[in-house]
């Protein structure tokens, strides 16, 4: 194979995906790299069409994985159903000064195959966000700047929403709601009635509830409301990189996918004044070759983008790539998700849903919205799962209690479940580095954390707990709990930060488009790259930065005659 | 590769634990599960079976006369239990006999039907934490055998309206309206 290519991109999960495929379509020769092994979409998923009788462990995973595995344990989507998409404990081993909980998925398709699929767009509050609350350093671009990214990715990726009208959700481009549930209404009118600016929605999110020839083009079809989406989905009803822009770029002939391939670090060229190409080692026979590329997109995962332009040291940058101000892994951010309120809700037992619903409640950040009035900055959306399932006495023993799991309809109450999606502030203390001296098999040093919450996150948690309360109490439910799980960051699996945009190359890593300011043919789009981290869920706003930078990078290849215009 | 493998092993389990429902000889059945650890005797496996069959009789339901949860909860407690949990498993089923004494001065096979009910009912409202290891087996047999009936095929499909694409998301349906569209005769 010829190791030159005209672009190289580092990661094939959901942002890497979506810029090899933007490269792939301008006709530019790109090389993708992912770490994992292949997986290929709907043979490489073992589980999907497994009943529920048919697991050999009824859903659980051993007692010897969970207790070799007591990091990855704690993922809600960790079962039987999914291992096998999940890196355990052992194969990445890294440094905590402080807990982290790192959940990985190193595969082609990466965490694209796991994720939780909600997609909410940014709005102008969230990028204006930290020049107007001061924090952080102000985001170099604006909502007007990425809304046709936005408009792209979702047109692509099919996304099912309703038009809301809220200035802190801007609406997209949505394919047909598949409607909240009776419970979900009644808490979205007593919102209505007893709160001014307050929004109760039909959560966004990337599933083919009306599939559109673009989506039929990729070969994908509409969800089929299983719910059993953390398996890897055979209709690819859900957007993946595995389903959607993975093969897409490969049948533009221009896509050469590399699986097993970890990148040790980027080559910098001293007489150039550029990145030459990257190093990699095989996953399996630790091999070593360099391949090389005009341009090297990052696309990493945001701990390993981190790690990879911290491990690229040359005599020009040896603190890591484009590391001049030495803030290259701080200001790592993440989202709060400690704080859950559950209520019963006594009313509604008639009622009950049919098929399961990949969309949920949501209620978009109120607080500090059009200014600063809260103790606290930024603030928090609510997810809002509303839900019943079936009440059996199973008190007895004998054939009366056989007879109670025999009777039909046999529901329980309504159960709500509030869960807080907190925006944390990037501080310079939250810190990912390289290990001085620990390294990983493939003798790259270890990843060492030092993340913790502040005592902002503390403040907005004691909100969320009374807000919801209130709500709840409003709402006539019963049985009003709160919780803090009290889990280490990462668990929210929404790492951001560390190579953060900005404008100024004194406090920033990147520019607008995401290129390091000091070694512009390296470009960073995935959840390293962000400057503040909202309450969104952030993969959309990844794929539209990741479209939005490889179409830069496109143009400028036009430009300089590189590919056709 | 990997997935293939659990494939396999999930069709083999499936295959084992039908062959064993219409197997006579439960032993060799259960012992062919190959479990590492727990590995009850030809005398421990009949007091296991006929509790079982006592505690939840899943063969009054037409689908499942030939079903026994036996198998299943000694493959999730090998399994899925951690090890104290495992252990006290164990123990429990090995000193049954033992702990009948006192009260019976019997082992469980010479008991009455009356007196295994009676024992049974002792057992499923017992806070003993002096034979702790007896009460968690059998709390540990009866919320296995639970979780195997709740997913068999028989329920999830007759009781709980389960379909694997259900095509159709409906968030505030009249309970009455619920229809059942894949019902089955045979688990």
């Amino acid at each position: 194979m010829d190791n030159n290519f005209q672009a190289i991109v580092i990661g094939a999960g959901m942002s890497g995906s979506w810029v090899a495929k933007e490269l792939c379509d301008a006709g530019v020769k790109t090389l993708l790299l992912d770490r994992g092994p292949e997986v290929v979409h709907v043979r490489d998923y073992p589980t999907t069409t497994l009943n529920p009788w048919e697991f050999e462990r009824g859903g659980k995973v051993t007692a010897a994985e969970k207790a070799a595995n007591p990091i990855l344990s704690r993922c809600y989507a960790y079962g039987e159903e999914s291992e096998h998409f999940f890196v355990k404990d052992a194969e990445q081993p890294y440094v905590q000064e402080k807990p982290f909980d790192w959940i990985k998925g190193y595969q082609v398709g990466g965490k694209s195959l796991m994720w939780a699929r909600q997609t909410q767009r940014w709005s102008e509050f969230d990028f204006a966000g930290p020049k107007r609350d001061g924090f952080a350093v102000d985001w170099p671009i604006r909502y007007s700047d990425i809304k046709e990214w936005y408009d792209k990715v979702e047109t692509f990726v099919g996304i099912s929403g309703e038009m809301d009208g809220l200035d802190a959700l801007p609406d997209g481009i949505f394919l047909k709601s598949l409607g909240l549930n009776c419970v979900d209404y009644h808490l979205k009118e007593v919102l209505k009635e007893n709160y001014d600016n307050r929004h109760y929605i039909y959560a966004r999110c990337a599933h083919l509830t009306d599939p559109q020839e673009i989506h039929l083009k990729q070969g994908r079809g509409k969800c089929q409301n299983r719910l059993l989406c953390v398996r890897g989905c055979p209709y690819g009803a859900y957007f993946s990189a595995n389903s959607s822009t993975i093969p897409w770029a490969k049948k533009t002939g221009n896509l050469t996918l590399v699986p097993n391939s970890v990148v040790h670090s980027i080559l910098y060229d001293e007489q150039t004044g550029k990145a030459s190409g990257v190093k990699v080692i095989d996953a399996n026979t630790k091999e070593e070759t360099v391949y090389s590329g005009a341009y090297i997109f990052v696309n990493a995962g945001a701990i390993n983008t981190n790690a990879i332009l911290l491990n690229s040291k040359s005599d020009r940058f040896p603190d890591g790539l484009g590391n001049d101000n030495k803030l290259l892994g701080k200001y790592f951010a993440f989202h709060n998700y400690r704080s859950r309120v559950t209520a019963v809700c006594p009313d509604f037992s008639d009622k009950v849903e049919e098929g399961k619903s990949p969309s949920n409640g949501y209620i978009p950040r109120f607080r500090n919205l059009y200014k600063q009035d809260q103790k606290f900055k930024r603030g928090y959306a609510v997810a809002m799962y509303c839900s019943r399932s079936f009440d059996v006495d199973s008190k007895g023993v004998g054939e009366g209690l056989v007879k109670e799991f025999l009777k039909e309809k046999n529901f329980g109450p309504w159960e709500v479940y509030a869960l807080m999606m907190g925006e944390t502030i990037p501080l310079e203390s939250n810190q990912i580095s390289l290990h001085p001296t620990e390294v990983d098999k493939y003798g790259i040093p270890l990843v060492n954390f030092n993340i913790d919450y502040s005592e902002n996150e503390l403040l907005m948690m004691e909100d969320f707990y009374e807000q919801m309360e209130d709500l709840f109490e409003k709402a006539g439910f019963t049985e009003i709990k709160r919780i803090d799980t009290k889990q280490a960051p990462g668990l929210d699996i929404h790492e951001m930060g560390g190579v953060r945009m900005g404008h100024d190359p004194e406090t920033s890593l990147l520019d607008k488009w995401g290129q390091l300011h000091t070694c512009k043919n390296v470009i960073v789009s995935d959840g390293a790259c962000m400057t503040s981290t909202a309450t969104q869920n952030p993969s959309l706003t990844y794929m539209a930065l990741a479209a939005r930078a490889a179409n830069h990078v496109i143009d400028a290849m036009k430009s300089n005659g590189e590919i056709e215009s | 590769m990997k997935r293939r493998t659990a494939i396999k092993g999930i069709v083999l389990f499936t295959l084992g634990t039908n062959l064993l429902y219409s197997c006579k000889d439960k032993y060799a059945a259960i012992k062919s599960l190959d479990l590492g650890y727990v590995k009850p005797t030809d005398a421990e496996i009949d007091l296991i079976t006929d509790m079982a069959d006592r505690v939840l009789p899943i063969q009054i339901i037409p689908g499942l006369q030939n079903h026994t949860t036996v198998p299943y909860t000694l493959k999730m407690v090998n399994d899925t239990h951690p090890a104290d949990e495992r252990e006290k498993f164990i123990k429990g089923y090995q000193e049954f006999n033992k702990f009948l004494q006192p009260k019976f001065n019997k082992t469980y096979s010479q008991l009455s039907d009356e007196e295994k009910d009676q024992l049974i009912t002792e057992l499923n409202e017992s806070t003993d934490t002096a034979a702790s290891e007896v009460v968690f087996f059998f709390k540990t047999l009866k919320s296995e055998s639970i979780d195997y009936l709740v997913r068999s095929e028989y329920i999830q499909r007759n009781v709980r309206y389960y379909q694997i694409a259900p095509g159709v998301y409906n968030g505030c349906l009249q309970i009455e309206e619920l229809t059942n569209k894949n019902a089955v005769k045979n688990g």
